[in-house]
């Protein structure tokens, strides 16, 4: 009786979905304008690297965050939505870690958006993500880098490699973890998968859900250099904030 | 989508399939058990709480809706057939309160029983009652035992009636008003021309009975006052009655787009609604008593409009927002608007075939999905800025609507709409005062009607104003189903962009959403669609020469569209000024079928003598078509009508000329030469005016027409003389088609005329009339002389398309 009751109320007085974020009625499935905006607001005044993609003060004028400028990548360019800052970090966690995989559709929509504008005329032979291990894989119950990849590669119409890439190191999570020991920790954690030889000479985007130390993007480029591949282009849904480097002076460009 | 939305579409699907299929009544049964089985798979989902229950009520709503279309239908009883064309009495119980017209009272009798001399009809299905009523002049009051009548037919009275009975017109053009089969879809079959109504006696008071009465105490005191106009103007605003207005007041009020005004709706209802709740919340009152106030003054007021759709959807819709305020609900007006239509097409399915129906819910819908968006797009403080978005969201919304149904467009009507709009808002804020003080105490003299009628003049200066203007509104033709289609199709999308559409920007880049992605094909593809509403797809170079005689019922109207595109119209028929009908040929045929063409403009108006039933419709045409010259015989007839022609002319500086035997120049290709009258007119015959009429000849190569307006005997056999003695080279009045001469009356019947004209074709322009047309010799006459005769009261418009070798008839 009671759910009868329920029911013609949903008739009569329907609530739909909403943000995803953050609830407010208007399209489904579609993060709402006031979120976007508080995540656009987020990155106020800061500027992407334009090798990496993190976001760093600009203060001195550079356009290359002091770390690239020490360590160049080998990928040809990264980009990222948003600062893994508050809201972002938020999201990002509910995507990652409480089972909210249909955030994919709304986060990959972003990132396809951002790749059309911010990597124009350049044709993709693939999208491939940054691999999970088994066991976490199973933990998880799927893969949050290959969703996004999985998004982007349907809106872009691009194909999708998900074996490109093989994750043989259980890593623990990186999140407590410095620079250097992220580094350490990655090494030989990937090797190419079966669909590599595929993509010998190939232009690629590699899909990641958050650019953080670039530690685990590296490895997997170095991985997909080794087995042949062109370029390499990074996408992520959210990039670190490169923090001014305190004792040593950024060198001059 | 909301729910409810998607559910109503699906609904009114089935209904529409069901019309399209005529679906009898086994299919109905069998949609019907579908239906059931498949809302029962939907409610044990829902229980069992698996997903895909909404799957299963949708298609049970298709099922549902095709059924309930279906069960609804009465077919028609071919039993009554015998009775039909006869003088019969009918015995039935009114059912709603008899709608008044300026010269007629029109109410539809339920379970009646027909009675022919000994033979009795009873059976399903309602019949319609026109009665005429009694009236010395054209201005003059409704006598006395008339204007007592109405009162005394309350719904439930059980009424006797006498009268012809037979079946309803019916359009015979496609894309005319189908009278027949809008009565049909009501369950009507028949209507009787009364020429007595008695009351028998009132039956059971039902809540039509009290509404009715209720209505008729506010008309009255309406009536009483204000002067006949401002009351007349009142009624229409506060009750929605609509019967009494001319064919001028409707025509102004449909050029400037306000006709919406005299649908009681939205407007009038949120007037009560926000009365009600301050006075609720005046009293303190509980929720639940203030949910029983309001929503009993809302349905008090539907109830006094009879439930028309707009009043009713109003209503749903008002409480459904009223209880979400209350129990702190979020209200979605889409939804409300669906259940409102839902409800309605519960009621009665056939609503959804009712051009009120659908221009309601099209403008509303306009409203709640445009209008806000587009609010975001303009900076105007508020108020102001509704009173923008809300008139253009509603012209968007029915645009093609409007032009399927009116054949045109109010280009003026957001303009007037901004304008009057407020005003009749005050006019219904005095009007609903002045209705609870009628029913209060009746039989005063009423301030609150009295300052609300005043408001008529300077609304009406406005609109008279208003729709003078050139360009105010314009012919538009009725669009084909694929154009309305995508027309809303893209105004669908370009709201969802307007609504959910946004940008941000991110330092490094801009995020534009998926919907605003879509904003400016949208609006591309409206621009678009609109444009070609307006235009239409009419070739401006036809190539073959076009004649159709339309069919105006008693009367002549034909137009000519030669191969170079050139357009000449002669007479638009009429209605004789001695019957009592209000019916205009001109504004509701003629104009129509020139819109459909595509034709503005006419290059030549004729007109080939003064009586009304050429010349009646003129009026009309010069109103809304733009004419460049205007030709007749020079026959002096100082009518009323005659000098409204000669006012109009001079009004809108059209060329006008006199014509008499010669020719005339429209388009090089086609040969058009004038046989008559020769001067000097002839007089003394049995009608100069007829026999004065003017004669045209067509050539174009080898196919040739004779239109011969109302010509009679005496000239009839002078032409053909003329023709004998070789004035008209080479071959004489020799042609292919002809217009039989004055509605084949019998003193158009002249053998020495056939002779020397021996049609292929002769084609006969009447209608219903009391002359007798066309009479049974005639038709005898041209059959005999090897014609195929042709009616257009039996065929509806006539065309002859032809490329000067050929000739082709369309119908």
């Amino acid at each position: 009786m009671l759910s009868a009751i329920t029911g013609l109320k949903a008739l009569i007085f329907p609530e739909s979905k909403g943000c995803p974020l953050c609830g407010r009625q208007g399209a489904p499935y579609q993060i709402c304008r006031f979120c976007l905006q508080m995540w656009a607001d987020l990155a106020e005044g800061l500027v992407p690297c334009t090798k990496c993609g993190r976001f760093h003060s600009g203060q001195k004028g550079e356009m290359i965050c002091w770390e690239c400028q020490e360590d160049e990548p080998q990928y040809i360019m990264s980009r990222a939505v948003a600062p893994f800052e508050g809201l972002v970090r938020e999201a990002v966690h509910y995507f990652k870690f409480c089972g909210r995989r249909e955030l994919s559709y709304p986060f990959g929509e972003l990132m396809a958006a951002l790749i059309v504008q911010l990597f124009p005329f350049r044709t993709f032979s693939a999208v491939v993500p940054v691999p999970l291990h088994i066991n976490r894989l199973r933990e998880r119950g799927y893969n949050q880098a290959a969703l996004l990849a999985g998004v982007i590669a349907r809106i872009l119409e691009i194909p999708l490699q998900e074996e490109a890439l093989l994750r043989i190191k259980e890593t623990p999570s990186q999140t407590f973890l410095s620079r250097q020991e992220r580094e350490a920790n990655m090494k030989k954690a990937f090797i190419p998968g079966k669909d590599a030889l595929l993509l010998k000479g190939k232009r690629v985007l590699l899909v990641d859900d958050v650019y953080t130390t670039g530690a685990t993007v590296k490895e997997c480029c170095q991985v997909l250099a080794s087995a042949g591949v062109g370029e390499v282009y990074v996408v992520a849904l959210a990039a670190g904030i490169v923090k001014d480097k305190k004792d040593n002076k950024p060198k001059e460009v | 989508m909301p729910p409810l939305v998607l559910l109503t579409c699906i609904f009114a699907l089935g209904i529409l399939a069901a019309y399209i299929i005529q679906a009898g009544s086994g299919w109905v049964l069998a949609a019907f058990i579908t239906a059931i089985i498949l809302l029962a798979t939907a409610v044990l989902f829902f229980f069992q709480g698996k997903r895909g229950s909404f799957i299963w009520l949708l298609s049970s709503f298709f099922f549902l809706g095709f059924s309930w279309m279906g069960i609804d239908k009465v077919p028609f009883p071919p039993s009554l057939e015998p009775f039909l064309g006869h003088y019969v009495q009918v015995e039935g119980v009114v059912e709603d309160l008899p709608t008044l017209y300026s010269n007629r009272m029109v109410l539809v009798l339920d379970t009646p029983v027909v009675a022919l001399e000994e033979d009795r009809w009873q059976g399903q299905g309602k019949l319609q009652v026109v009665y005429y009523l009694q009236k010395a002049g054209t201005k003059a009051k409704i006598n006395e035992a008339d204007a007592q009548l109405r009162p005394s037919l309350l719904p439930g009275t059980r009424v006797s009636v006498e009268g012809f009975i037979d079946l309803p017109p019916k359009a015979l053009s496609p894309g005319e008003f189908d009278y027949r089969a809008y009565l049909e879809r009501h369950n009507i079959f028949a209507q009787v021309t009364a020429k007595k109504i008695i009351p028998l006696g009132a039956g059971e008071k039902g809540l039509s009975t009290i509404f009715a009465s209720l209505r008729l105490r506010i008309e009255n005191a309406i009536q009483h006052s204000l002067p006949a106009e401002g009351a007349l103007f009142l009624e229409g605003i506060l009750l929605g009655s609509k019967g009494g207005m001319t064919p001028e007041d409707r025509s102004i009020y449909q050029r400037t787009g306000v006709m919406h005004l005299f649908s009681v709706s939205g407007l009038h209802l949120g007037f009560v609604f926000i009365a009600l709740l301050a006075a609720a919340n005046l009293l303190k009152l509980k929720r639940i008593s203030t949910f029983i106030l309001v929503t009993a003054g809302l349905w008090g007021y539907a109830g006094l409009i009879d439930f028309t759709p707009p009043v009713t959807r109003s209503a749903v819709m008002a409480t459904v927002g009223l209880a979400a305020y209350l129990w702190q609900q979020r209200p979605n007006a889409l939804n409300s608007l669906a259940l409102a239509a839902f409800a309605l097409l519960l009621i009665d399915p056939a609503v959804l075939f009712e051009p009120g129906f659908q221009l309601s819910f099209a403008a509303t819908w306009g409203i709640i999905y445009l209008a806000l968006p587009l609010g975001r797009y303009i900076s105007l403080p508020l108020g102001l800025r509704e009173a923008v978005t809300i008139p253009v969201a509603a012209q968007l919304a029915i645009l093609p609507l409007a032009a399927f149904y009116f054949q045109q467009t109010a280009a003026m009507g957001m303009i007037a709409n901004v304008l009057v709009v407020p005003l009749a808002g005050l006019v219904v804020y005095l009007g609903l005062a002045g209705m609870v003080l009628a029913l209060a105490a009746p039989g005063i003299l009423n301030p609150f009607f009295l300052t609300a009628g005043a408001f008529f003049y300077p609304i009406r200066w406005l609109l008279d104003l208003l729709s003078d203007l050139p360009g105010a509104a314009f012919l538009v033709p009725p669009p084909p189903l694929w154009l309305c289609f995508l027309y809303y199709i893209s105004l669908l999308v370009l709201g969802c962009a307007l609504r959910e559409g946004f940008t941000i920007n991110f330092p490094h880049f801009r995020y534009q959403s998926v919907a605003a992605r879509r904003l400016f094909p949208a609006l591309l593809l409206v621009i678009s669609c609109t444009a070609m509403l307006m235009t239409g797809t009419v070739k401006k170079d036809p190539g073959v020469l076009a004649v159709t005689f339309i069919n105006v019922g008693q009367g002549d109207a034909i137009l000519v569209q030669t191969p170079k595109g050139r357009t000449m119209l002669i007479d638009a028929g009429g209605s004789p000024s001695y019957s009592s009908s209000t019916f205009d040929p001109g504004s509701r045929l003629v104009v129509p079928a020139l819109a459909k063409r595509g034709i503005r403009k006419l290059d030549l108006l004729v007109n080939s003598h003064p009586h009304e039933d050429h010349l009646g419709g003129i009026p009309a045409v010069l109103a809304n078509v733009k004419v460049k010259r205007f030709a007749a015989p020079p026959v002096d007839h100082p009518t009323p009508l005659v000098l409204k022609v000669q006012q109009q002319l001079k009004d809108k500086k059209i060329r006008a000329f006199t014509l008499t035997a010669g020719s005339i120049k429209l388009d090089p290709s086609v040969e058009i030469s004038v046989l008559w009258p020769e001067r000097p007119l002839l007089s003394g015959t049995s009608s100069d005016a007829n026999n004065n009429s003017l004669v045209l000849y067509l050539r174009y190569g080898k196919i040739t027409f004779l239109l011969t307006g109302d010509l009679e005997q005496e000239a009839l056999s002078l032409l053909a003389s003329l023709s004998q003695e070789g004035k008209y080279p080479p071959k004489g009045i020799r042609s292919t088609v002809l217009k039989v001469p004055h509605h084949g009356s019998a003193n158009g019947i002249c053998p020495e005329f056939a002779a020397a004209v021996r049609p292929q074709f002769a084609v006969i322009s009447t209608g219903k009339n009391s002359f007798g047309h066309p009479d049974k010799r005639t038709i005898l006459f041209w059959q005999e002389q090897g014609a195929r005769v042709l009616r257009t009261d039996q065929e509806g418009d006539i065309t002859f398309i032809t490329d000067g070798v050929t000739l082709s008839l369309q119908n």
